[in-house]
This record gives C-alpha cells, structure tokens and sequence, in this order.
C-alpha cells in the first residue's frame, strides 16, 4: 500500500491553459512519462517536466487521449478515433460513427484498441487495423453504463483486466478482455467515504502499475485510492478543485504519480507517493 | 310627479350600481387577463437556484416565500427529456442523509413531499440500480421553493429541473412581490409568446 500526497499543480498547467483556452478534457502519460492532453479541438504534449513539447489541431474536439506502444497517438473525436504521429500529422482515422459515436475514453493493450463510448454507453473493443471485435457491458439493463454524465471512463490493469466506471450505480465494475464480467465493487454512501456521492459517481478513473484503483467524483470533486478489491485505501485531499469541476480525467504515470485534471481551470494535479512528493516541482494556480 | 325617492329607493339603486361597478371591475379583469400579452416569468439562466456557477448552495426560496398567493403560483418543472432518470436523484433524496438498510438515502430533499419517484419499464427487482425512474412533480404540493432545482443543478445534476411562473395560478400583480426580492433579477415580464417551456440544452 502506497501513502499519497498532493504534490501541487503540475507545471504543464501554465502551459496547457494557453494552449487550451476552453476545455481540457483527457490526459494520459505515455511509457517516457510525456503527458498527452486532448481538449478544445486540439492535442498537446508536455514534457515529464512541465514544457509544452508540441501542440496541433484536431477536426472537431477531442475528448479522449491514450498513448499507442508504436509512439502514436490515440484521439476520440465526435464520431471516430484518429491516429496522430508525434508531429501531429494524422495517419489513420476511424470515422465510422455506427461504429463509434461518442469516445470519452481510450485505452489500447497489445493488439486491443478499447473506446469508452458514451454514446453508445458500452466499451467497443476494436482491433489495431480498426476491425470492430464486440462489446463490452452491453448486456447491462438499459443495454449499458448508467453514464449520466455523458462520460464512459475505463482503464485495464497489469492482469488485462478492464475497469469501467458506472457512475449511475455508483460502481467500478471489472470485465475480461473478452467482455465477460468479473464483478464489482461500490456502493452509494453520501456519508461514508468509502461509497461514491451524489447521483452519478465515480466519473473517471486509473489503475496504478499495484493495481490500485484510482477514482474521481463530482460535485465535489473527491480522489479516492482503493484496493485491488475494492477497498478503499486513501481519500486524497481535492480542496483546491473548483466546486464545478466534473468528468475529471485522471491518468497514471511509469513512477505511479496520479494526475488529475481540474477542468474548470484546466490544470493537472499531481498526486505523487510519499517518496517522490518532494521531488515534485510545485506552482501556484 | 314622484316625490323624493324613499330611502328603499336609494339603497336599491346604490346595490345595482355596485353590483354593475363589481361585474363591470371582474369583467375588466377577465378581459385584462385574456387579452394580456405579457406577464412574469423567472430566467433560468438567472435563477440563483439553476443557475450553473452560482456560488449558493442552499435554495433562496424567495419564490416559495413572498408570492401574494397562499400557494405561490411558481412551480417546480422536470424537463423530462433531460432528465438522467437517476437511482439516486439528488433532486429527490438528501443525498448527504444516510443511507437506510435498502442501500437508499433515508431523507427525502423536498419538504412538502411534492416529487414522486417511479421506477419505468422493465423493472429488474434483483438489483433496483439497474432501474430507471422517472421523477414526477406534484403541482398542488409543490410550493416553488427551489430545492430540487438546486439539487440538481450541475455538476451534481443534469439541471433539468427549474423553476416556472404558473400563468392560470398567477395573478400577473403590476409590482410581482417575488420580483422585488428575488436576489438575482431573475423576474422578467415576457410576452406569452416567447413563454413556452425552455428545453434545455443537451447538456454533454
């Protein structure tokens, strides 16, 4: 079990306000520990130390970001999915939008290409050349996620496990990679820190390189850290998230640092182990 | 020639002429009422209690309050079409109450009652979050105290509650009571017209 503290504002956050002037929706942490970011209609990456590396344009918004294993990179766009080298030139797009509606998240496993889709409200699995393989929690009531929000987040654990947050039955809910379900944990409890508030938590999360499952609520915005099954470990401080903050998406790094992004003011959050806090560079909003 | 008339007389006349001054003042009003073109109604972009970004967390109730009428004429309305059709609907439950044996808040957020909770279409009795519901609005509990619409205010909500001036229940004062004391100005006279209900934006 890992102690974490809030080790202050990313120093991309100065950078990624300029670059993204509305919205800062999705951030993920590629194997170097260069932080990709999706917001607006635009993609930028930063250094592990906080430099905007390179910035361009999407077609129409992004809203989802995840780092491919060939060094490209993975766009949800209204409709599709776009490939982008790290020039930002776009090699491949998926734009079938029977296929793909609305991805607000991404996460690609070998050959295995998972799109979060909150259209839909299930998890398509694709493979790498863009061949549809099936779904994901489609035999759920409702033939979904309880995705309130408009947001479908997941990600996969070191076992290739997937995790995807259901945020209208306040759960994380595991499935294999062939959609079979594993089970869940969570429960709602607006008083006991260990279920999830409100009406539709959690929005986000990441998995650590242990296992541990890092979630993001709304309203407010809570950081919580459980166990591998389930059990909550850590409520991580959020005071200094704006009390609008929502669908904050939270990514971990190669060191297992948690960054979350605070939307309302477009920063990244860095939540580091105790052991690295004070390595952690700190800037003021 | 006729005398002086009698005091029956007098007396008879002042009734008919009141009662054609009374029918004469009703008729004005029913005409003023029918013919009107214009009359309150509260911007939801305004209202402390929809308005997303408003710092207030708890539910001015000036609506509820200082309305002439007994019953405020302003009522709480559910756009359906936005509505998330939540398991746990901060509009409906105290969501910061704790949490009963069945897994649910155990208090209710509107003090009069006024929201009915009703599981719609295939009702799965195994795992009641994997149901739907639909959250209706009793208009004759409802008193236009806000705090539904405040409970489900983004980001906590979808916002799909707000609140709306009752034109058959309003009666459409020069100087509207709730107008003079609604914090935000949120009160505005508007034609008829431009009065049917706001749907509100798909909210992403």
């Amino acid at each position: 079990m890992t102690r974490y503290e809030h080790a202050g504002v990313h120093p991309c956050s100065a950078a990624s306000k300029s670059a993204f002037s509305a919205a800062l929706r999705g951030i993920a942490i590629d194997a170097d520990g260069a932080i990709l970011a999706a917001g607006d209609a635009k993609v930028a990456i930063f250094d592990p130390d906080g430099a905007l590396r390179s910035s361009w344009s999407t077609p129409t918004p992004a809203h989802a970001i995840a780092a491919c294993d060939d060094g490209r990179i993975a766009v949800g766009l209204v409709g599709g999915v776009a490939f982008f080298a790290r020039d930002g030139s776009c090699v491949e797009r998926w734009s079938d939008s029977d296929q793909i509606r609305f991805p607000t998240s991404l996460a690609i496993r070998g050959d295995n290409v998972l799109v979060g889709d909150a259209g839909f409200r299930h998890v398509r699995r694709f493979d790498r050349g863009g061949r549809f393989l099936g779904t994901i929690g489609m035999d759920d009531r409702g033939g979904g996620f309880r995705t309130c929000n408009g947001h479908l987040d997941l990600a996969i654990d070191a076992e290739q496990t997937i995790h995807v947050a259901d945020p209208g039955r306040h759960r994380v809910t595991r499935f294999s990679m062939q959609g079979e379900r594993l089970g869940h944990f969570g429960r709602f409890d607006g008083v006991d820190p260990a279920g999830f508030a409100g009406c539709c938590n959690p929005t986000n999360l990441a998995v650590t390189s242990r296992g541990e499952i890092v979630t993001v609520s709304k309203a407010p915005v809570a950081v919580k850290l459980f166990s591998s099954n389930g059990s909550l470990i850590a409520v991580l401080p959020s005071d200094e998230f704006d009390s609008q903050c929502k669908n904050c998406d939270v990514a971990v790094g190669p060191d297992d640092r948690i960054l979350v992004v605070e939307t309302v003011w477009r920063e990244i959050h860095v939540y580091a182990p105790a052991a690295l806090a004070k390595q952690t560079p700190e800037e003021s909003r | 020639m006729k005398d002086d008339p009698s005091r029956r007389d007098v007396l008879t006349t002042a009734a008919r002429v009141s009662a054609l001054l009374g029918l004469g003042a009703v008729g004005a009003y029913m005409v003023r009422k029918t013919m009107a073109h214009d009359g309150w109604q509260i911007d939801p972009e305004l209202c402390v209690n929809s308005h997303v970004g408003a710092a207030e967390l708890v539910a001015c109730q000036k609506c509820a309050t200082t309305c002439v009428l007994q019953l405020s004429a302003v009522r709480a309305v559910n756009n359906h079409a936005g509505c998330g059709r939540c398991y746990i609907c901060p509009a409906y439950f105290d969501v910061k109450s704790a949490v009963g044996p069945d897994g649910l808040p155990s208090e209710k957020a509107c003090p009069r009652d006024a929201i009915r909770r009703v599981a719609i279409g295939e009702i799965d009795p195994g795992d009641m979050a994997n149901n739907y519901y639909e959250y209706q609005i009793d208009e004759k509990l409802c008193n236009g105290c806000g705090i539904c619409v405040m409970g489900c205010k983004e980001p906590a909500g979808l916002g799909s509650i707000r609140l709306e001036v009752r034109y058959d229940l309003c009666v459409d004062c020069n100087r509207c009571s709730i107008a003079q004391t609604c914090p935000t100005d949120a009160y505005e006279r508007i034609p008829f017209d431009k009065s049917k209900p706001v749907v509100a934006a798909e909210r992403a």
